[in-house]
């Protein structure tokens, strides 16, 4: 180990373990296997919090310009929390940082999990690496002490069978977690994830194949070193009272899953809007997790269907009735739980009834992945979701991408553009599932013909042809989450201005109301009852100004470590600007808060711009924004103006009117 | 007597003023909100309310100031 050396000789230094973090990184150079500890003063953790805003003022300073994203050059960073482990619940989120190579851009995922703990108990609050190790090796870090240990016992397995392999090695050391790539990642595909804990992912902007690209197959963390609170006493205070409202909140056992698809109905038939308490969403939660949307979200047009081009009329209720949450709970043995969660969305499912399943416990499927996998593809197999879950899980795919893929290639093969000759046989009609199947196997192995849809769609587009750009959807070269923007303009705004474009995770309008941001930061609108939904589609200051909320709270709430869903029960109920207060001991107000996360955003930014990006051209495209409008379904007629709203959302960012950020 | 209203997305909203205040009668219970806001009693096994954050039933009294929330969904991945 050199020696530690201060990043800015001018920064005072803070009481490091009593204020959260524990003030210093990990920086590993797997060319020569050198590691340094860097010192991180507080004034940085006071402009940038840690985890990826951390991330990305260590990428932003740190990384020379335009590497390659999957070159030696290229960081990534292994990022906790600042709230993490501090005694503040729905904390315990880690993110990845590095360039994308699926965007040539800024690239950061966000996972669940136990990793986050981990990397604090390590002694650090982000553990980077860069070069390239010159065989597959893991590393193994126990608190200070890093060992370089050769992978090829699990190069090559798939992402759970390597994460048990270590396990077994190392459990009897006690706690410990391990972020793992599966073979997609090691095959540096562009849309290959991270798994921690059995198959929860940091799936986006391709964070696996710049692992792979390193040798680096995985991360193994054991540490001892306790995380402290600065007022410990005010921080369990606050835990106490959420709680509380989280445990009072819960679903009456005669509230089925099959009466969501009403509810979505009349959902969509409501042309007004406005406030909903958060706390409320949190029963839902408990009950299903995420995949309450399944079909909640049908009805109201905010569930894509067959490549963004179809509808309700296209995948009716007798179709995705199969999919009701219920029929999936029903495999579910217990709750799982990530790091410092008291919701538990998520849940182990027994899946010894499905057939050619590797293992007879699986995690249960997301809303996302049956979305992409499901109504998408046109598929309304339920057990079939269950293997692809699995296959991705295992594989190390996102699924997000990956479904938005799958869904190209049998628009192509519907159109012509590819033929089952091209496929080596394989038939791509809408909803078969054993095609999906076998496509998969050969997007994450790289094998077949599939391997042209490796990469994600842009790159498949550049294999295929122009002739194939209409069915490719694609926001800057990633693909986009399971909710539509023609049902939520604010949502297609995210899509498009975010630095990782495609997320849907930054903010949407459900999100907006129910955090009540406005009784807390100055600037954030207010959303009055009764607000008309059409008025979001109008290029006017509120909008600009609720998305601009929306992604400083977002950058704040990725500093923290903080679960979107917490977010979502409403900052009046879950309080993660006192949290960070009682946790750091500032005294900031929520509005110094959002302007850390102004700052956050902005350096996201400005590190795309860096690396060539010009963000105006990461706009929706196509059916996306609903050019040409759906003619049928819930969202019929709906129409985006993303450039000007685009802009409305610069301007209240402090951006000129390119996107380009006036630091 | 004012109270705060939080209604779930998938209810109309015409009652209520843009601060999301209902006027009810003193001495209201949670059954008279059903009633003014129109929520057909067929709808009430699926439409359910807390009451300042506690669970409540159709006869919960109500005072000035409650806060009566509408269980509410959230969609996400």
């Amino acid at each position: 180990m050199s020696a530690l050396y201060l990043l800015y000789q001018e920064d005072e230094k803070g009481d490091m373990m009593s204020n959260g973090y524990m003030g210093k990184i990990l920086h590993i150079n797997l060319t020569d296997r050198t590691v340094e500890e860097r010192i991180i003063e507080e004034s940085t953790y006071k402009r940038y919090l840690s985890g990826t805003g951390l991330g990305a003022y260590y990428l932003f300073n740190h990384m020379a310009e335009n590497v390659d994203p999957l070159g030696p050059e290229n960081m990534i960073g292994f990022m906790s929390g600042l709230l993490t482990g501090t005694g503040s619940v729905m904390t315990g989120r880690w993110s990845v940082v590095t360039k994308s190579p699926l965007t040539q851009g800024w690239g950061d995922a966000n996972c669940g999990g136990n990793l986050s703990i981990e990397i604090k108990k390590c002694g650090y609050d982000g553990i980077f690496f860069q070069g390239r190790s010159q065989k597959p090796i893991y590393v193994h870090i126990a608190d200070e002490k890093v060992r370089f240990i050769d992978g090829g016992d699990i190069w090559g397995k798939d992402a759970i069978e390597s994460e048990k392999w270590l396990l077994s090695k190392y459990r009897q050391n006690g706690n410990l977690a391990v972020a793992t790539i599966g073979p997609a990642g090691e095959n540096q595909s562009l849309i290959a994830g991270i798994s921690n804990d059995g198959g929860r992912y940091a799936a986006r902007s391709g964070v696996g194949a710049v692992m792979g690209s390193k040798n680096l197959k995985a991360l193994v963390l054991e540490g001892s070193h306790s995380i402290k609170a600065h007022n410990a006493d005010r921080t369990k205070e606050l835990t106490k009272a959420y709680a509380s409202k989280v445990k009072k909140s819960e679903l009456p056992s005669f509230v089925k899953g099959n009466m969501l698809p009403f509810m979505g109905f009349l959902s969509a038939k409501q042309k007004k809007h406005g406030p909903i308490d958060g706390a409320m969403t949190v029963a839902a939660m408990k009950r299903w997790g995420t995949i309450s949307n399944n079909t909640l979200g049908m009805p109201n047009g905010d569930n894509p269907v067959k490549n963004w081009k179809g509808s309700i009329k296209d995948y009716p209720l007798k179709k995705y009735r199969r999919l009701n949450p219920d029929k999936i709970i029903a495999k579910e043995t217990k709750k799982y739980r990530c790091h410092s969660c008291i919701i538990g969305c998520g849940g182990i499912c027994d899946v010894t009834d499905i057939e050619n399943m590797k293992s007879q416990q699986s995690h249960k499927p997301e809303y996302e992945t049956i979305n992409a996998f499901g109504p998408l593809l046109m598929n309304d197999d339920l057990d079939s979701l269950f293997a692809i879950n699995d296959i991705l899980n295992r594989g190390g795919m996102d699924s997000i991408s990956a479904g938005n893929t799958v869904a190209f290639a049998m628009e192509c093969f519907e159109q012509g553009v590819i033929s089952s000759k091209d496929m080596g046989g394989l038939s791509l009609e809408w909803g078969n599932t054993s095609a999906i199947k076998v496509l998969l196997e050969q997007m994450i192995y790289r094998k077949g013909p599939g391997k042209i849809f490796s990469d994600g769609v842009k790159k498949a587009v550049e294999r295929i042809g122009e002739v194939a750009a209409p069915y490719a959807m694609h926001i800057g070269g990633q693909e986009p989450g399971m909710h539509d923007p023609r049902m939520d303009p604010l949502l297609g705004i995210h899509f498009s201005a975010d630095p990782t474009p495609g997320r849907h995770t930054i903010g949407a309008t459900m999100y907006y109301n129910a955090m009540h941001l406005w009784e807390f930061v100055s600037w954030a609108p207010k959303v009055k009852a009764g607000s008309l939904k059409k008025d979001d589609f109008l290029n006017k200051k509120e909008v600009g100004l609720k998305t601009a909320a929306s992604a400083c709270v977002k950058q704040v709430l990725d500093g923290a470590g903080g679960c979107l869903f917490a977010l979502a029960s409403g900052l009046n109920h879950w309080p993660l600007f006192d949290y960070l207060n009682a946790v750091t001991g500032w005294d900031y107000t929520p509005d110094d808060y959002m302007e850390v996360g102004r700052r956050i955003q902005s350096l996201r930014q400005a590190f795309n711009i860096r690396e060539g990006i010009r963000p105006m051209d990461n706009l929706l495209i196509g059916r996306l924004e609903g050019t040409p409008p759906l003619k049928e379904g819930p969202l019929a007629g709906n129409t985006l103006d993303t450039e000007s709203m685009i802009k409305k959302h610069y301007e209240y960012m402090g951006w000129d009117h390119n996107g380009n950020p006036v630091l | 007597m004012k109270i705060k209203i939080y209604l779930p997305h998938f209810l109309h909203r015409d009652n209520v003023d843009e601060d999301g205040y209902l006027e009810m009668n003193p001495g209201s219970k949670l059954r008279d909100v059903y009633r003014k806001l129109r929520i057909p009693v067929l709808f009430c096994s699926i439409v359910f309310a807390y009451v300042n954050n506690e669970k409540a039933s159709l006869d919960t009294p109500l005072e000035e100031g409650d806060i009566v929330s509408f269980v509410s969904f959230i969609s996400g991945g």
